[in-house]
């Protein structure tokens, strides 16, 4: 009962323009984790997350939450069971962090508390244009998760972040994985397999790899995947990757 | 000048008649063009009267001293020119009219005149009269209205009879006719447009009616209701007399348009100007056209058709 | 930063003030002596024509300028777009194009109702038209309606320029439909004062249904779905709400310029980017431009009235230089 499906994909296909995106694509995630979903640029992870976040709809296959179609479920159901944190969040007008709060909730007069509870209160009467990215970052993640959803999304959280925050970000989200579900897209792999509990591969839109960390390091399936020679660097107790050199299909 | 003298002719014999004197003080209730119920507490002394042919109408009436507004486009008679003005190229004004304290203004629908003034004039309480000119007879019949609008009835009858009195003698001319001959067809072209087009008299309009008491006919007689006509359409009717309400200068450019030349009217010199303040303007001056015309037609009848 | 009531009372009050200054305003300036005259009792002609004329006419424009600072606010929000306005989606080429024919061709039926409700028909007509084309296209996001929208704004024009060409003649000059479309406050009786006074506060309230949402777009599509706005199902909801108000404005005031563009600008200066304060703001914004708009339009050029459309064109533009100026700053939003 405790790892029962909460978000779970069958068979998903999507092509655009005769390429497809996502090719038969399966996964069955628990009711708590912390999943990072990786692969190269244009893998499909962004897709994916779309899809599985009810943003995108499937050619055909489906996506089910708690058991139930993501089709049923109405937009407001979703958007308090799903948190989906996107990779660039520019609001259009300057609003401040307690409106964002606001914004996400049902009873605004919560927002307050839900930014003291996330240590943010400071910031709740700034504008987004005053914040800093990492402000931003944790802003951002505070009103996303001001539902408590069971299942939290995030694509590419860190990417315009300075390594101080992004590190702060990713333990945070792998912090929350012990008691829900979070999905979330990495580029550093490093990062990746040290901090969250399970790793999928995507690549050319299917799923190549999926498993702990420490199964998926050694393999030598991943240095097809990326395309590159992974030299594994062991400093215990984890062991790093460093991309060497590019396999031979890609060497001039 | 021709107006005021028989405006004074007129008048000289309606004071003569008995009861010529207005009645003051009895309410004055009318009909008009668009069939509204117009009511005056007594005769009209301050008329605010919109557009030239309402203010020549009260001045024909021998009544100049009782106008108090005029618009920007009234030039005649020459008295308007201090009065004050109550609307124009922009519009025209409420606030303008009712500090005049009129008792009546006069008003045509023409530009947003009607628009702009009939409904305030209603809800202020100002009475309104709005005429209009379709045929010779309206305009006879507007002379009548604003007669006794102006508690005038007796100048009225007898300026309406001198005009009636006119045009019964034009027509024994015109039907005179020299030799029995048909009457010349005519087109009267009123204004052009800026892409060329012109705009001409046609069936339904008081112009015409004067073109044809006159003693002509239509040059086109299939004209419908659109008011443009291209050139080359009036090229193709070949008119046996042009004629072209504007100066001279007007006449010539149009004559130096391509193949206008051998317009049959051009070649022959039977193509003249007529005076716009007396074809576009429906009051008693148009009756000075249509004698000027009647008998310049009959002139060139005589001379013959060559 | 949200208002607090004093602030509210400031800006009615000096709307109060505004309303005042406009039933003084004329060729003939009255004291505010004459207006509690005329308010009390209506025996002289300047009596008269406060109550009859000035009266309704001053709180015509006022409810006028509110909806169009109304519909220029939801725009704004849907479109995601300091630069939207009102007339956008075809609203003002359907509303000329029923003024003409209402003005031009002769259909025998007083012209007092007709030309508002031909107005307020080609208005509503033309954004109907313009939705349908957008989802006909499969195209029924903001920039798709903005194409179609462009697209029967050229087409109604084109008819409107036929109908104008071809129904002239000497009296019924081009003036009339000119003097329409560059706008002003059609003067209305005092129950129709009353009509509009209601159509007036029911925008008010239908629009602020859409406050949330409005916000929730200014955050991304994406980001507003997952915040849980059905974003496919609003936008066709607010744009509908957004024309039927402009659509009001017009029927009653003719083609104002640069009232929808500048009204919600101003208000978010006031009140922040929450679209909960923003509308009304607006509104309140929009009323005060156009009652001294139109005060101006009655008293500076005797005896014409300036088309209430000129004044706050002229005053539009240098509005809209300082407003791309600005372009990068807080409160007006991004790029």
């Amino acid at each position: 009962m405790n790892d029962a499906a909460m978000l779970g994909a069958a068979h998903l296909h999507l092509s655009r323009q005769g390429r497809a995106l996502l090719d038969d694509v399966s996964l069955e995630l628990p009711r708590r984790g912390a999943v990072a979903l990786v692969g190269p640029n244009g893998a499909g992870k962004s897709t994916l997350m779309q899809v599985l976040a009810g943003q995108l709809a499937p050619d055909s296959g489906g996506v089910t939450l708690q058991g139930r179609p993501l089709k049923a479920l109405d937009v407001r159901a979703r958007a308090q069971r799903l948190g989906y944190m996107p990779q660039r969040f520019e609001p259009h007008w300057d609003v401040t962090l307690l409106d964002l709060v606001q914004m996400r909730l049902a009873d605004p007069a919560r927002a307050a508390q839900v930014l003291a509870e996330a240590d943010l209160q400071a910031l709740g009467e700034r504008r987004w244009s005053t914040l800093s990215g990492g402000e931003r970052a944790r802003g951002m993640l505070a009103a996303v998760l001001a539902t408590d959803p069971p299942v939290l999304l995030a694509d590419e959280p860190g990417a315009a972040l300075d390594v101080q925050h992004r590190l702060a970000l990713v333990q945070a989200l792998a912090r929350r994985g012990r008691e829900r579900l979070v999905v979330v897209v990495m580029h550093d792999l490093d990062l990746a397999f040290e901090c969250f509990d399970r790793v999928v591969v995507l690549h050319a839109g299917r799923v190549a790899m999926d498993g702990a960390p420490a199964d998926l390091l050694h393999a030598p399936q991943l240095d097809a995947v990326f395309g590159v020679h992974f030299e594994r660097i062991a400093v215990a107790p984890n062991t790093l990757l460093r991309a060497r050199s590019l396999t031979s299909k890609d060497k001039p | 000048m021709t107006l005021r003298r028989r405006a004074l002719g007129g008048l000289g014999l309606a004071a003569l008649l008995p009861g010529a004197a207005a009645r003051a003080g009895a309410p004055i209730r009318l009909r008009d063009a668009l069939g509204r119920d117009v009511l005056l507490p007594g005769p009209a002394q301050r008329i605010v009267t919109i557009f030239s042919s309402n203010t020549e109408l009260v001045a024909a009436l021998g009544l100049m001293q009782r106008i108090v507004g005029v618009e920007e486009y009234t030039r005649f008679p020459p008295e308007v020119a201090g009065l004050p003005k109550v609307g124009g190229r922009l519009g025209f004004s409420v606030d303008a009219v009712v500090a005049q304290r009129p008792d009546l203004v006069i008003v045509t629908p023409a530009r947003q005149a009607a628009n702009q003034l009939v409904d305030p004039m209603e809800r202020i309480g100002v009475p309104v009269m709005v005429l209009l000119s379709r045929s010779l007879d309206e305009v006879i019949g507007n002379v009548r209205l604003v007669a006794q609008a102006a508690g005038v009835d007796a100048r009225g009858q007898a300026l309406v009879q001198s005009l009636q009195q006119r045009l019964r003698a034009v027509d024994e001319q015109v039907n005179a006719r020299v030799g029995g001959q048909p009457a010349p067809r005519a087109l009267m072209i009123t204004g052009r447009l800026g892409n060329g087009m012109l705009l001409v008299a046609r069936p339904g309009t008081y112009t015409n009616e004067a073109m044809l008491r006159a003693g002509a006919r239509h040059a086109i007689p299939g004209i419908g209701a659109l008011a443009q006509v291209s050139p080359e359409a009036a090229l193709a009717a070949d008119p046996d007399v042009l004629l072209f309400a504007g100066a001279q200068s007007g006449l010539d450019d149009l004559a130096r348009r391509p193949g206008w030349r051998d317009m049959r009217a051009l070649r022959a010199q039977r193509a003249i100007t007529v005076a716009r303040a007396e074809f576009l303007i429906p009051g008693p001056r148009t009756f000075d056209g249509i004698e000027t015309l009647a008998r310049w037609i009959t002139q060139t009848q005589q001379k013959g058709w060559g | 930063m949200n208002p607090s009531g004093k602030m509210w009372c400031l800006a009615l009050g000096a709307l109060a003030l505004a309303v005042v200054l406009g039933i003084c305003a004329g060729h003939q300036w009255a004291a505010p002596a004459e207006i509690w005259q005329a308010i009390t009792e209506r025996d002289t002609l300047r009596s008269r024509l406060l109550w009859e004329w000035r009266m309704p006419r001053v709180l015509a424009a006022a409810c006028v300028g509110a909806l169009l600072g109304l519909s220029g606010a939801v725009f704004q929000g849907v479109f995601r777009n300091p630069l939207a306005e009102p007339y956008l989606l075809g609203a003002s080429g359907g509303a000329a194009l029923g003024a003409t024919i209402a003005l031009l061709v002769p259909l025998g039926l007083p012209q007092s109702w007709l030309l508002p409700l031909m107005a307020f028909a080609g208005a509503w007509g033309a954004t109907i038209l313009v939705l349908g084309v957008a989802r006909v296209a499969g195209a029924l996001d903001a920039s798709g309606m903005l194409l179609a929208g462009v697209a029967m704004a050229a087409m109604l024009g084109a008819i409107r320029s036929f109908l104008m060409l071809a129904l002239s003649d000497e009296t019924v000059s081009l003036q009339v439909v000119m003097s329409w479309v560059l706008g002003g406050i059609q003067t209305p009786t005092w129950s129709g004062l009353g009509w509009l006074a209601l159509i007036t506060l029911a925008c008010l309230a239908a629009t602020q249904t859409l406050a949330r949402g409005l916000d929730l777009l200014g955050l991304g599509d994406a980001t507003a779905q997952s915040f849980g706005l059905d974003v496919a199902r609003f936008v066709p909801r607010a744009v509908l709400l957004g024309s039927l108000v402009v659509a009001a404005a017009v029927a009653y005031g003719g083609l104002v310029a640069f009232v929808g563009l500048a009204a919600p600008h101003i208000a978010r200066w006031w009140v922040g980017p929450r679209h909960r304060w923003v509308l009304p703001a607006s509104a309140l914004a929009g009323a005060l431009v156009v009652t001294v708009a139109d005060a101006i339009a009655r008293s500076v050029l005797p005896p014409a009235e300036v088309p209430l459309g000129l004044i706050t064109a002229v005053a539009g533009g240098p509005f809209f230089i300082v407003l791309l100026a600005r372009r990068l700053r807080a409160y007006g939003g991004r790029a």
